[in-house]
């Protein structure tokens, strides 16, 4: 599955890190003992582990649509297909126990040859097999790379395209060959297929749909249906240290918070991972356990300067003077605050993680400042005749901007009614008009029919890969068919360049270096203004289980490490 | 009657086309399959491209609705975009049984108190009863399904739970059957209905008390009741024989009718009680642009609404020789 799976992993991706100053996972004070590793006091190993899954995949190919939802990686794909690199619970990627060792320049792992080629060598652990005793070797890469490519209506060949060959004549060692330096290398090949089940064909659309019949995981699968998932341990995994502690783990659809936090509470489910519904901190009572910290979508403003119903220009000095008027401290209060306490404001640059090293306060400069939004409209004409009143620029164009968003969404029309509020005393307009999801992301956004401003969430990645976004060849316009992904229409042709170097620099020094870069650039043209980042959250009864909160901030979903929980004895 | 018969299926042609090109227009204008494609910037355009592809998506809208409607009339539902080429119809095939399980235990039921309650109120006019049983009716006409729905999960779920000490809750508030449940259990599916159907009936009951209380009212001031009192019988005879009897006549062909309906009406309680039926079918549809799976539930859904209501009417004819004179 290779990079479908990597892509959708980035795309469901990440969250902070959370052990970061200032997003520490909140838990719950009855659950603070609890989360983490299992309590040996009151908890015991074996027993049925049941779980809620908000979102049930209609099927479970892993490389073609049906793999086109997070959930069907956190429920299903995670759980028993092996990965070369993942994640850590800083969501740093480090070498799984798959790997001998991770790739580095070091141990002649990541070489960029003469010529412009760049070869990764990967050294497979020998001891790992499949469920079904047959070893796992650079066999199974060569075939994930090429199902990853050659799979009617696969979903993404991001970075395997790049791939001009794979050596795998020796079992243990595989030496991949890129046509040029490829710095998100380790999100390749994040869920290995098994050639020996899966092949020879390495079009694969019609197999696995239902049914994950090999795994090279902590689970097997016992039954997939659309009311049910049953997992049970994989008692020949490799890794013993994540051979699991329950004897079956049973997930249920449930679609909605409501429902979820309902099937918590009557005790008909353990633990969920619902989306963070307002009013979680008073909801969540009694014998409930809940945990927060930052997760996979970070939301802010996107201001699209080609927008066709701008009635002026979105200069620079506009962009900047809008988000000076934002006091972004109480927007996230209003958004997030009955969630988790105290929402710290998001201060990355649009689409770089959201965590770690990447993420620096570029945008911290963006606090309120209604001298500073006066100096700016000023330079370039606008004037405010009647001192309450709009500012208003030498055409005679008051300062209203059109703002869309997700219509009955509640928490953005609460944002957007504060930033009325907010924005009022200092001269700036807002004319709200807002679409169902469908129009607006499916039909404007594509085709940069929106705004000039809108606000929404967008999944950030653990890698800093963000050419696409900011590639002027990349905005949409008739002429590439609206294919672009450029959807702030942003034109900085050194912004452009950095980006692309950035995928290209395997370097992690000098790839950090750039992002920095490439970050501050973006603070000072602010083709986007970050509000926060989205928390994730999981709920458990801490009476039936214990484990849950390891992995809250994971792209991996909350329930990736239920191979390290144990339900309690009746 | 067999000209009046295909009459009125030949009448329903064009109205499932119309339908048909109605649903799909909708389906294509709502959503598409993989449509937040377009914003993920890890997946390029060109495999966003061969994506559609695969699907057929590229191709002009009567295009691919002509082809689904050759399909069709075949006995061909297609395939679904979403589920990777699946089948149509089990899909449809297993919520359709799941929403007439639902629906036929939901209107047996509420017939049964309805009727039950209405003719009590009616024979009873004016009494204490009458009032509760009135009063009771407005309230579940009023009581919108899906407060209903959370009301009763609650209650049962959560409250009286907590109150006897039960975990888990004697009704399950959610699903089809118990987490892990493999294999057919029939008490396990049963209490799985209750509530779903519960809520349904609830307001059922209440549609059909009022009838039945009308109807009945309505009977026993007509000639033939006057005439049976005066021939002697008994006063049970000629309420039941001859009152109830021709007062079910309204409230069965309602019933026939809310069938048509209920088996796509279903959405609310269906996405409450996270019933697998035709109305989460639908909706997940809807949500995924699946038109093939969105055409297949609309299909029948409209199809079952119009038999039923021809149902119905035949069935009103047969009960009531009146109408089946009139008709010739």
């Amino acid at each position: 599955m290779t990079a479908t799976l990597a892509v959708l992993l980035l795309m469901a991706a990440c969250g902070s890190d959370t052990s970061t100053e200032g997003s520490a996972p909140e838990t719950t004070a009855s659950a603070a003992d609890d989360a983490g590793a299992p309590d040996e006091g009151d908890s015991s190993s074996g027993g049925t582990l049941v779980l809620a899954v908000e979102q049930w995949p209609e099927c479970v190919n892993p490389v073609t649509s049906c793999a086109n939802a997070t959930w069907t990686i956190w429920s299903v794909l995670i759980h028993y297909l092996p990965r070369l690199m993942e994640l850590d619970q800083t969501n740093t990627y480090v070498a799984s126990s798959l790997l001998v060792e991770e790739p580095t320049v070091a141990n002649g792992g990541l070489v960029t040859a003469d010529d412009g080629t760049f070869m990764l060598t990967y050294r497979l652990n020998p001891d790992a097999t499949w469920s079904d005793g047959t070893p796992i070797t650079s066999t199974d890469v060569w075939f994930s790379w090429r199902a990853g490519l050659d799979t009617t209506g696969t979903l993404s060949t991001i970075g395997l395209d790049l791939i001009t060959d794979i050596d795998h004549s020796d079992p243990h060692t595989a030496v991949i060959t890129f046509s040029e330096p490829y710095a998100p290398w380790p999100t390749l090949f994040s869920g290995l297929l098994p050639a020996h089940e899966l092949g020879p064909d390495t079009d694969i659309a019609d197999k696995w749909n239902d049914e994950i019949t090999v795994s090279g995981g902590p689970w097997i699968q016992e039954e997939w249906n659309q009311e049910q998932h049953i997992l049970v341990p994989n008692r020949s995994y490799w890794d013993a240290e994540r051979i699991p502690l329950v004897d079956r783990v049973v997930m249920v659809p449930r679609q909605d918070t409501d429902s979820q936090l309902l099937a918590v509470q009557t005790g008909e489910v353990m633990a969920a991972f619902p989306q963070p519904f307002p009013g979680a901190r008073e909801r969540i009572t009694g014998d409930l356990a809940h945990q927060v910290a930052e997760g996979t979508y970070m939301e802010g403003l996107w201001i699209n300067q080609d927008a066709p119903d701008r009635r002026f220009d979105m200069t620079r000095n506009v962009r900047q003077a809008v988000a000076y008027a934002l006091d972004r401290e109480r927007i996230a209060e209003i958004a997030l605050g009955t969630i988790t306490a105290d929402p710290p404001v998001l201060q990355c640059t649009g689409w770089n993680p959201g965590f770690g090293p990447w993420c620096q306060d570029d945008f911290a400069r963006y606090t309120q400042d209604a001298a500073k939004v006066a100096e700016l409209l000023e330079a370039e004409g606008w004037t405010r005749p009647d001192p309450d009143g709009l500012w208003v620029n030498a055409e005679g164009e008051e300062l209203v901007l059109a703002w869309n968003t997700v219509a009955s969404n509640k928490r953005r029309e609460d944002v957007q009614a504060l930033v009325v509020d907010m924005t009022a005393p200092l001269g700036i307009g807002w004319e709200i008009i807002n679409y169902d999801p469908g129009e607006l992301f499916q039909n404007r956004l594509p085709a940069l029919n929106y705004g000039p401003v809108a606000l929404f969430a967008n999944s950030t990645n653990p890698d800093p890969s963000v050419a696409n976004l900011y590639d002027i060849d990349g905005i949409p316009t008739e002429e590439n068919e609206y294919t672009g992904q450029n959807f702030t229409a942003y034109r900085n042709q050194q912004a452009s360049d950095l980006a692309f170097a950035i995928d290209a620099e395997v370097d992690p020094d000098a790839r950090l270096e750039l992002v920095h870069e490439l970050s501050q650039i973006l603070a000072a043209d602010v083709p986007w203004i970050p509000l926060y980042m989205l928390p994730n959250m999981i709920i458990w009864d801490i009476t039936a289980v214990s484990g849950p909160g390891a992995y809250v901030s994971s792209p991996y979903g909350g329930f990736f490490d239920i191979f390290d929980w144990t339900v309690h004895p009746n | 009657m067999t000209r009046y018969v295909l009459r009125r299926i030949a009448t329903m042609v064009p109205i499932l086309l119309a339908i048909s090109i109605a649903v799909f227009w909708a389906a294509n204008r709502i959503a598409r399959p993989g449509g937040d494609l377009a914003i993920n910037p890890r997946v390029s355009p060109a495999d966003r491209a061969d994506y559609f592809e695969s699907l057929g998506l590229n191709d002009p809208f009567f295009v691919r609705y002509l082809s689904w409607l050759g399909d069709f009339v075949r006995g061909d539902l297609g395939t679904s975009l979403v589920r990777n080429g699946s089948d149509v119809w089990p899909f449809v095939r297993t919520a359709l049984a799941n929403t007439l399980v639902l629906v036929s235990l939901a209107v047996v039921l509420s017939l049964a108190a309805g009727i039950t309650i209405g003719a009590i109120s009616a024979i009873r006019r004016g009494s204490f009863t009458d009032y509760v049983a009135t009063t009771v009716s407005f309230l579940g006409i009023s009581i919108p399904v899906f407060w209903l729905g959370l009301m009763l999960q609650l209650f049962f779920g959560l409250y009286l739970a907590n109150w006897l000490g039960i975990t888990p809750p004697l009704l399950p508030t959610a699903g089809l059957y118990s987490p892990g449940q493999q294999g057919f259990d029939l008490v396990d599916r049963l209490r799985h209905l209750v509530l779903p159907a519960m809520t349904l009936s609830l307001q059922l009951v209440a549609v059909y008390s009022r009838y039945m209380r009308a109807s009945l009212l309505d009977v026993m001031s007509s000639d033939h009741i006057r005439a049976a009192r005066g021939r002697g019988l008994r006063e049970r005879t000629v309420v039941v024989r001859h009152g109830v009897r021709n007062a079910l006549i309204p409230v069965t062909t309602q019933a026939a009718v809310d069938m048509g309906q209920l088996v796509g009406g279903l959405i609310v309680t269906e996405q409450v009680f996270q019933y697998p039926g035709m109305g989460r079918l639908f909706v997940n549809a809807m949500v995924g642009g699946d038109y093939p799976m969105l055409l297949a539930t609309t299909m029948i859904v409209a199809a079952a609404v119009m038999l039923l209501n021809l149902a119905a009417d035949l069935f009103y004819g047969v009960l009531d020789p009146r109408i089946r004179r009139g008709s010739r």
